[in-house]
């Protein structure tokens, strides 16, 4: 509390939309992330309107007749082409379309579960860094558990125990990912617990509940945003392993791990298409997370820094 | 020696933890009656599911159950396996040699990727923002971002199958070498074990060399750094005793730490090399819905975690004096 008394720094309250701004102009300054940025809401945009324009299924298997994809000259599905672009699938689909059509599932399975993660892990984070003492200790001895978890072999014991579905998906990947977020929010937690905006909060009455939601929260959201791209980009590897491994989504609903999988025969009989033009954009988008996950961590101490 | 002995005990209570948390997940949602009826079949008469529900002891409270469990999880007793097809068999001969099938997957990459990214991240640091660091760092960011089973197919269709580098899978005949000789049989066949090796070290490099990075960027700007450079020590020597030690030593916690990681991308790869080992053995347990014998893999892994933060935090305190001051602090 000496502190507060003696210090005699003018503090000139910067309001909130020049900090943001600030933040924005740092970030807009990182090229990289700008691009990455808009990789993935183009991507987002692409996929929820791209297999509006196709006339075909996604979900019913075309016999051979009627199928465009069908090349008889080979006896298989066509490679590249102007009538499709990407190629066709193992089964008959068009490649671009389908991966789209799989990329709905995917990014929304990935979005919903990070935001599960970060409710999860912020809210038990903060709580115990917040309350501090034995609660803060059993808690971070409970999150040590977890953490020591395989997160892979976990998902495996849920899902052997609560089967899956989409939404099933969404929980258990929510739910086995807040472990670290929770170790970091509690970090954060500890010093803004003791900084003096929340100390004079308390001297005036203020209750704890109403420091950590007014106070504490706010100030701890540039972890919370930087966390939660990293969280984005962790979700959707988790899903793609998933459906790699066969627990993905069941047909016919189709994710990209799940894609993967299927392509794993035909493009190790040389064709290309059905496994490249899928692992680029997924590549691209893990990697466009974590580029603007660490743009992002920089902007912010860019901020702290002018401060 | 006090830190030592309070971490050690930490170490326990976590395991302890870990095998309630996995003895209890599964009890949320069964009840004894439908594993009984999943074991057996839905015709069965009712006195029979009775009887089996009886002799695998699930109507008794389940602390008793746990406490039954963990007493035989000791004596190397992991209980049997309740699901259909292999019901009625231990555990412990469901797991076989895959445990160390696998440890001894992911201990030499493990290993490898360390050395690796120790004098990569070093290099990076020294060369910051020169034309090394972002290709090192573009390169890692990538792999960092590739799951690993994409990783594992490229590199079975680009080396494998076009240039022979490596193979395709493991034999099928590795599930019968025994554990014990294991080791051996990987060293004679090493061409099978190539790509799973690469895979799991590039797996584990991007994390471990990032944090080697910013790790030694940390260490080349302290001060004792710059009063080794000013009485005149050799770059070299600068480098290895002033600026490689502090920042290497830390390494062994991240690489702790990340375990589980390694675990979860090596169960993706032994399962796409058709390696004998937990992975592979998880997937098919949870596809005929053997959870005891998932359950008991996670837990042994887990324990492993553990340990592994364990041993390297009880190395660190050797290397690292400063430690045990802060202990009895």
């Amino acid at each position: 509390m000496e502190e507060v008394a003696t210090s005699n720094v003018q503090y000139t309250p910067a309001s909130k939309g020049t900090m943001f701004r600030q933040m924005i102009r740092v970030f807009m300054q990182n090229k990289l992330a700008v691009a990455s940025l808009a990789y993935i809401v183009i991507l987002t945009v692409a996929c929820i309107f791209i297999p509006l324009l196709y006339k075909t299924s996604f979900t019913a298997y075309n016999n051979f007749s009627n199928n465009s994809c069908y090349d008889s000259s080979v006896l298989g599905y066509s490679g590249p082409s102007l009538h499709h672009l990407f190629g066709c699938s193992s089964s008959g689909f068009d490649e671009l379309g389908l991966i789209m059509y799989a990329g709905r599932y995917s990014l929304l399975i990935g979005y919903l579960s990070a935001l599960v993660t970060m409710t999860l892990g912020v809210a038990y984070g903060i709580f115990a860094g917040f309350r501090g003492g034995w609660v803060d200790a059993v808690m971070m001895r409970f999150d040590d558990m977890l953490l020591s978890i395989p997160s892979l072999y976990l998902l495996l014991l849920i899902i052997s125990i609560w089967g899956r579905t989409d939404f099933g998906l969404i929980l258990v990947i929510g739910v086995t990912g807040w472990f670290g977020v929770a170790r970091l929010m509690r970090g954060e937690a500890l010093q803004l617990r003791n900084r003096e905006y929340s100390q004079a909060v308390r001297v005036m009455g203020g209750s704890g509940s109403r420091i950590m939601v007014k106070h504490i929260l706010p100030n701890s959201i540039s972890t919370m945003v930087t966390t939660a791209t990293f969280a984005l980009g962790d979700s959707i590897l988790a899903l793609s392993g998933l459906g790699f491994l066969g627990f993905g989504l069941q047909s016919p609903a189709i994710d990209w791990g799940t894609m993967i999988q299927n392509a794993v025969d035909t493009f190790e009989n040389g064709s290309w298409w059905t496994l490249w033009p899928l692992a680029t954009i997924f590549i691209l988008l893990v990697l466009s997370t974590n580029y603007i996950g660490d743009a992002l961590r920089d902007a912010f101490e860019v901020r702290l820094q002018e401060r | 020696m006090r830190y030592i002995l309070r971490r050690l005990f930490q170490g326990l209570l976590i395991c302890f933890g870990v095998s309630i948390i996995t003895f209890l997940l599964p009890q949320i949602y069964y009840r004894p009656i439908s594993l009984a009826i999943a074991a057996n079949s839905i015709r069965t008469p009712h006195y029979i599911l009775e009887k089996w529900i009886q002799t695998h002891g699930l109507n008794r409270p389940i602390w008793d159950q746990y406490v039954s469990w963990l007493w035989g999880v000791f004596h190397g007793d992991f209980g049997i396996s309740l699901a259909k097809g292999t019901n009625g068999i231990p555990v412990s001969t469901v797991i076989g040699g895959n445990v160390w099938r696998s440890v001894f997957l992911t201990l030499p990459p493990t290993i490898i990727s360390v050395c690796l990214a120790i004098p990569l991240g070093l290099t990076q640091a020294i060369k910051r923002n020169k034309s090394w660091d972002y290709a090192t760092t573009s390169f890692i960011f990538i792999l960092y971002s590739t799951p690993a089973a994409l990783l594992s197919i490229l590199m079975i269709r680009y080396l494998a199958i076009q240039f022979n580098i490596g193979q395709v899978g493991i034999d099928s005949f590795a599930q019968q070498v025994s554990a014990a000789n294991f080791p051996m049989y990987m060293i004679n066949n090493f061409s099978m074990f190539l790509l799973p090796f690469a895979a799991i070290v590039f797996l584990s490099i991007g994390g471990l060399s990032r944090y080697m990075r910013g790790s030694a960027l940390d260490t080349l700007v302290q001060d004792y750094v710059r009063t080794a450079r000013a009485k005149g020590a050799s770059n070299r020597r600068v480098l290895f005793r002033h600026v490689l030690r502090p920042s290497a030593i830390p390494l062994l916690t991240i690489l702790g730490l990340s375990l589980p990681g390694i675990f979860s991308g090596a169960l993706i790869i032994e399962d796409i090399f058709n390696f004998p080992g937990m992975g592979v053995l998880s997937v098919k347990s949870v596809q005929v819905g053997d959870f005891t014998t998932v359950m008991m893999i996670t837990l042994l892994l887990s324990v492993f975690t553990v340990l592994g933060n364990l041993l390297a935090d009880i190395f660190l305190v050797i290397a690292d004096p400063r430690i045990r001051l802060q202990g009895k602090k």
